[in-house]
């Protein structure tokens, strides 16, 4: 199984994908995303990742803002949902004040 | 068909087919004739990250996808990686991205320029009030096996294929 034995390797036939711990990550991604989107005005797209590596999943919320680069928060060490999300929340809203004037992209 | 699945699975075998049928059993898509479609999101949809599939209907049905898939032969370097990536706007269309490789990184970086691409071609749309997301698979290097890491977009239910 791969997220019990990550060294291993892959075997024959279909590998289970540690269906628990990927649904707690896509509800923790879900929390993050809604109260980031809750916490910021129109104009912000966010969207959750998941990647399935050797380890086991990770998750990302990332955020493009109206102007500037996509900042990103990744779903792991102690922080709470809440505490993700006002971070991620304030590096978006940083990096459009940082980035608006002459280099005013629409919002996607 | 209002419910769009993304899945994203892996699987090893003797041969690279054997691999890639282990890989759609992972999300249990094995049973049937998948049908690849370009990526346009109907309005009526909403798309849903699942770990496996639900009952779709019965075995060798029709099944509508967009499909992304890494094959690594035994020995090759790795990790294979396969990516969907999606965005709908707060109305109308939206768009699936795929992209495959053997670096993550690079691979959701595809995927995600892809869906930039996507939407700036699709400006008449209110991108940042909608939904975003991506689930990205890897498949680790075997020395004596094929792996495949798949990730797929699988549309509604299936159909009988005559």
């Amino acid at each position: 199984m791969h997220g019990n034995t990550p060294h291993a390797g892959p075997q024959d036939g279909a590998v289970e994908l540690e269906p628990e711990e990927r649904r707690a990550l896509r509800s923790d991604l879900a929390a993050v995303t809604s109260e980031a989107r809750a916490l910021l005005p129109d104009g912000y797209l966010i969207g959750g990742e998941i990647v399935d590596g050797a380890d086991g999943p990770a998750g990302t919320v990332a955020v493009r803002p109206p102007a500037g680069a996509v900042v990103s928060v990744d779903l792991s060490g102690e922080a709470t949902t809440a505490e993700l999300a006002r971070n991620l929340a304030a590096a978006a809203a940083l990096e459009t004040k940082r980035n608006s004037g002459a280099g005013d992209r629409p919002a996607r | 068909m209002n419910v769009i699945r993304v899945l994203a699975g892996r699987g090893a075998g003797p041969t690279a087919l054997a691999a890639y049928d282990a890989a759609l059993a992972s999300v249990a898509l094995h049973d049937y004739n998948l049908l690849g479609v370009s990526s346009v999101v109907p309005p009526d949809a909403r798309v849903e990250p699942a770990e496996t599939a639900p009952d779709l209907g019965p075995a060798g049905n029709r099944l509508t996808v967009v499909e992304a898939r890494s094959t690594l032969a035994p020995g090759e370097r790795g990790p294979a990686c396969a990516a969907i990536g999606w965005a709908t706007p707060r109305a109308g269309a939206g768009v699936i991205y795929e992209g495959s490789g053997t670096d993550p990184g690079t691979t959701r970086e595809e995927v995600r320029e892809g869906l930039e691409a996507a939407r700036d071609l699709r400006s008449d749309r209110d991108w940042a009030g909608g939904e975003a997301g991506l689930e990205l698979s890897t498949a680790e290097a075997h020395p004596e096996r094929y792996v495949v890491a798949v990730a797929l977009a699988a549309f509604g239910r299936s159909e009988p294929i005559g």
